[in-house]
């Protein structure tokens, strides 16, 4: 099985034509993940087992908006097999969680507001999961209702209840302004003006969410699905008032996060029960509770504005989004203020103005996934461009072209792009590569049927918006000479355990296998940061550079000894150590750790990065929000029924600009894995909503592609290095996602005229278009 | 919330054991039952197994009629040659239902049982002429599957009675049948509209035909005023669109988390439209 992989990796790095200057980096060598994981070892939160273990189950809150004036809990209590119940009183610290915002009650409080449909009020902790599930029905609590806000039309009424102790019913609004966009659009020759509306999508990630806490009496264990186990470790202590030091979170293997893992889910109550029940405790989400009360994609309501002169060059770009969200903050502060920065996409506009709102209402929080805000704005900016083309009478590729980022171009942020910017070579391999694969003139596969080709562009600016995001990395190597790398980041299955061991791997000069990595457990690994914002490669990535570099340098110390040479002359090659002016005489790097226990050294490096952002002004949104970007274009083609307006979506051609591949196979996964949940976005997930519930919480009506569903797609990975990123790498695992649902939009124009600006594209959205445009046969 | 499970193995010990008790299921693959305890929509007292009853699990030629047992998979309608030959719209309708897993236990009985009208075989059973052969303690009787089917998850089984066969005529020489089925993707979708169409040729007219649409009524229906507009005309594309419009006129199907009404209606006119066409084709075919 081994070899497979390895021939494998073979063909994938050669496919590519990747990597041939390094002996592992840019090479697809087998994820450090895999194995356990297609043998069953891996071990997720739902498989922590402990004999005496204790159960959680919460008892929520039926309410959208109420005030909490009792709970009674008296019937759970005295049903058999409850081990105790508990409320708000038994949260001993800050009794409010959240990345950005401390707003979320971990118990919500007598006399506080209950915000949102499923607001816990009570844990029950019982003798097992049965049990808990049973009593928790026992629990019932008094509310004086309130009238919900579950629009964002209401929310932003000027006679508005206010939801939170405010003047405004927003978490954040978030101005960028560039240019004089208003006497810029007086100048324009062409303006495309529209409104756009993206739906709330669901993380779905295979794994719901669970963990297990155990507490000895003075450390507290806790292991969970996590994506940043640093800030809940910080979140936890608040909540539960101990040190972080005596606070061990442990990230158990994730089953996918998608940015639905880095709020706090089960471990503030498994904590609680842990440390009040002396004995271990474990909650494991199912599905229907995960998918109605975990934080979704934001739904957006767009108007973009796009105005240019009649060779197409856009000389303007204004845009006003609401985001729905929710109750509480989550990461919705940080996916407007990122919409803000990226909106215009990956052109330089002159004048530039975007407006967005995180709007509170009473419905379900919506937080981070996939994008962060991007994904959505894609969809409505990439048709606007389309369409501009249209009217210029361009093609749609070529207006890109005309427009893309270069070196030197000003963002408007107002940052000044270095190096890395790759939009022009992925948009120049679309239109050369893409009519490989997807001839521009056919005829559809049925007379009742219309095919249609789509393009979509997008940038991603790789880690946390205009926010220092830092991540550490410990490097050492043992005597045997093989090396333990030691990193906060939480590989969630998208690969980074792997890419650090190769970028570790690579600057030792050592084989892949032998590097260990241990990731994710603030008791042994310094921070990390989230497993977000595409950022781990960047930022870990860097991090671990340079603590492999540190520990290099007493590696060369005692290498310069052995050989009898200048440590300036020492080179590597061949997992070896050798003096350049001596090549023959070589040392492993074993004999280099002995030896540097031998002079008296610890051959351990640490080291850490942080992106070279700024904060960015509240008043117009100018500053560095990102230390590099990602860029790429995707082209898809689709067939239409004209009679039922199903959209077959039949191939996607899609070329990221990854800055250095580490890895390309997994490069690949990404892209068709990030393809497959953006055709998802705009083909058929939709969560519902109806008085601020979900009534889409299971498979069985929250429909995801399945493998019949998905089209054959062709990556193309594009090169361009960003001079920060380690070995010149970005990000891939967001910018996937983004433009797929934006090129099949436009694809679905191409075929038939008709432009639908109101996401998913399912078939009563797109029959009903058609019709409305006499187009239905 | 427990509830007495009992797996006879043979069907004189079902008849003997069998509870005439207002809250006794019966459990053929389970894919809708334990879905419905789960969510907590049913709270069975008893549970009958039908698994270890051999009898009905075969699919058996009797010459005219193919008699399919309760317990027969959808994977097993799929396969079976004698389906694929004279029954080829089940074999096609089964193999649209769910996914394989579903498939594999899944069974025919059970499909219709639950009385869902979105049921995917029920179209293809309904235009075959499908009979239900039931036992229970008070004897047996046969119930044409039209009358059948009562409303959502409710047939005219009365306590303690279980479906041991259906019975359904072969399609003929110079008939032809298809199923057809609007999902929300390509694979495990429940159907938002379907239908089957049945008919017989007689030279370049439609002699008979039986047309069932799901998924637009409270139950899955047979429109007979359609089919009798239908019977005698001679077969053209129009003729097959006509159809499609009669069909739509006839139903009033409604908006819930699947569909809207009005993307039902819209579609049953382009799968009759398409069932009448293929069904035709193959009734051609076979002359
Ligand atoms: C993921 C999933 C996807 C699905 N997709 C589809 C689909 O695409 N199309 C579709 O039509 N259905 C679909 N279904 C529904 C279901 O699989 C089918 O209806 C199936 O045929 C039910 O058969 P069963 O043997 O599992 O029935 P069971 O669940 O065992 O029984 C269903 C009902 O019928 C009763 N019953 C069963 N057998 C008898 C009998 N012999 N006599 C009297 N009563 C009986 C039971 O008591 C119960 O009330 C899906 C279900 C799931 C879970």
């Amino acid at each position: 099985m081994g070899t497979i992989m390895v021939e494998d990796k073979i063909a994938v790095t050669e496919k590519y034509k990747l990597g041939n200057k390094y002996h592992v980096l840019g090479k697809s060598v087998p994820k450090k993940d895999v194995l356990n994981k297609v043998l069953g070892k891996s071990k997720f939160g739902a498989d922590y087992y402990a004999d005496n273990m204790v159960h959680c189950k919460l008892t929520r809150s039926k309410h959208s908006y109420a005030i909490l004036r009792s709970i009674d809990a008296s019937k759970a209590l005295a049903y058999p097999g409850v081990v105790t119940v508990l409320t708000y009183e038994n949260v001993p610290g800050l009794n409010r969680q959240g990345e950005l915002i401390k707003d979320e009650p971990v118990l919500v409080r007598i006399g506080e507001k209950i915000r949102k449909k499923g607001d816990p009020i009570a844990c029950v902790v019982a003798e097992t999961a049965k049990i808990a599930e049973e009593a928790a029905k026992l629990i019932t609590y008094e509310a004086d209702e309130l009238q919900p806000i579950l629009t964002v039309e209401d929310a932003l009424a000027p006679d508005a209840d206010m939801i939170y102790d405010n003047d405004h019913n927003y978490f954040i609004k978030r101005v960028v302004v560039h240019g004089d966009v208003d006497e810029a659009f007086k100048k324009c020759d062409i303006i495309v003006e529209n409104d756009y509306k993206t739906q709330i999508q669901e993380h779905a990630y295979i794994e719901p969410e669970g963990g297990f806490a155990v507490y000895d009496g003075e450390v507290l264990t806790i292991y969970a699905c996590s994506q940043n186990v640093h800030l809940d470790a910080l979140d936890l202590a608040e909540n539960l008032e101990i040190p972080m030091n005596k606070l061990r979170v442990v990230q158990s293997t994730t089953g996918g996060g998608f940015g639905g893992k880095l709020d706090l889910t089960v471990q503030p109550y498994i904590a609680l029960a842990a440390m009040k029940t002396g004995r271990p405790a474990k909650m494991v989400f199912d599905r229907k509770e995960s998918m109605k009360y975990s934080v979704k994609r934001h739904p957006f309501d767009i108007h973009v504005k796009t105005g240019a002169d009649k060779t197409g060059k856009i000389i303007a770009f204004d845009c006003l989004v609401y985001g729905d969200s929710g109750a509480y903050a989550s990461l919705g502060p940080a996916t407007l203020t990122r919409t803000a920065t990226q909106s215009a996409g990956p052109y330089e506009i002159d004048n530039v103005r975007a407006i967005t709102y995180a709007v509170t209402t009473n419905n379900p929080q919506a937080g981070a996934m996939r994008g962060f805000g991007v994904p959505q704005m894609a969809f409505a900016v990439e048709q606007n461009l389309t369409e501009l083309a249209e009217k210029v009478g361009i093609d749609p590729i070529q207006l890109r072209k005309n427009n893309a980022y270069q070196v030197g171009s000003v963002t408007p942020t107002g940052q000044v792009l270095q190096s890395g910017v790759g939009i022009t070579k992925t948009l120049e391999a679309i239109e050369k590569e893409g009519p490989k694969y997807i001839a521009p003139k056919k005829e559809a596969s049925k007379p009742y049927k219309k095919r249609g080709v789509g393009v979509a562009s997008m940038w991603y600016g790789i880690g946390n918006t205009g926010f220092p995001n830092p991540s550490g990395a410990f490097v050492e190597v043992l005597m045997d000479g093989t090396v333990h790398v030691k990193i906060g980041a939480a590989d969630i299955g998208q690969g980074s355990d792997t890419t650090m061991c190769q970028i570790v791997a690579e600057v030792l000069g050592v084989p892949y296998q032998d590097v260990r990595i241990t990731s994710a457990d603030t008791g042994l690994t310094p921070d990390g940061g989230a497993s977000s914002a595409s950022r781990q490669t960047y930022v870990s990535g860097n991090a671990c550079r340079l603590a492999a570099e540190s520990v290099k340098q007493s590696i060369i110390r005692a290498a310069s000894v052995l050989l009898d040479a200048d440590p300036d002359d020492v080179g590597t090659e061949n997992y070896c150590y050798f003096a350049k002016s001596n090549p023959e005489k070589k040392v492993t790097i074993k004999d280099c750790a002995c030896k540097c226990h031998h002079m008296g050294i610890v051959p351990l490096g640490h080291g850490y990065y942080n992106p070279p952002t700024t904060l960015l002004n509240m008043k117009d949104g100018q500053g560095i929000p990102y230390g590099c970007y990602a860029y790429a274009t995707q082209m898809a083609e689709i067939e239409v029924d004209m009679r039922t307006g199903h959209i077959d979506v039949l191939q996607i051609v899609a070329a990221h600009d990854v800055g250095t591949a580490v890895n390309p196979i997994n490069i690949e996964a990404q892209i068709q894995g990030g393809c497959t949940m953006g055709l998802g976005l705009g083909l058929m997930e939709e969560i519902v909503i109806e008085n601020g519930e979900v009534v889409t919480p299971s498979f069985a009506s929250y429909m995801i592609p399945t493998a019949l569903d998905v089209p054959i797609y062709h990556s193309i990975i594009i090169e361009e290095p960003d001079i920060n990123g380690p070995f010149g790498a970005k990000g891939v695992g967001e910018p996937s996602l983004i433009p797929t649902a934006a090129a099949i939009a436009n694809a679905l124009y191409d075929a038939t005229g008709v432009r639908i600006k109101r996401l998913p594209l399912t078939p009563e959205n797109v029959l009903a278009e058609l019709k409305k445009a006499g187009k239905a046969l | 919330m427990g509830f007495h499970y009992n797996a006879p193995a043979s069907m004189s010990e079902l008849l003997s054991g069998i509870k005439n008790a207002d809250n006794c299921y019966f459990l053929a693959g389970g894919t809708d039952l334990v879905v419905k305890i789960k969510e907590g929509l049913i709270a069975p007292e008893f549970v009958v197994d039908l698994g270890k009853i051999k009898e009905l699990r075969e699919i058996a030629d009797a010459g005219l009629v193919i008699i399919i047992g309760a317990t027969v998979t959808h994977s097993q309608l799929q396969k079976s040659p004698l389906i694929k030959k004279y029954a080829a719209v089940l074999a096609s309708a089964a193999g649209q239902v769910g996914s394989p897993q579903i498939r594999n236990v899944g069974t025919v009985g059970g499909n219709i049982c639950n009385a869902s009208p979105v049921a995917d075989t029920s179209p293809a059973l309904l235009v075959l002429d499908g009979v239900v052969e039931v036992k229970g303690v008070n004897g047996n009787r046969n119930i044409p599957l039209k009358d059948f089917f009562v409303r959502p998850a409710v047939t005219v089984l009365e306590k303690g009675e279980f479906v041991t066969s259906i019975y359904i005529k072969k399609v003929q020489p110079g008939e032809g049948a298809s199923f057809q089925k609007i999902g929300k993707r390509k694979a495990l979708a429940i159907s938002v509209t379907n239908a089957a169409v049945w008919l017989k040729k007689d030279g370049d007219k439609i002699a008979d035909i039986r047309i069932a649409l799901g998924a637009v009524a409270a139950k899955t229906i047979r429109i007979p005023a359609v089919e009798d507009q239908l019977k005698g005309l001679v077969f053209d594309q129009s003729v097959a669109s006509k159809a499609g419009e009669l069909a739509k006129a006839s139903v009033k199907p409604i908006t819930d988390l699947r569909s809207t009404a009005d993307y039902r209606a819209d579609v049953v006119d382009v799968i009759v439209e398409q069932a009448m066409c293929e069904a035709w084709a193959q009734a051609k075919g076979g002359n």
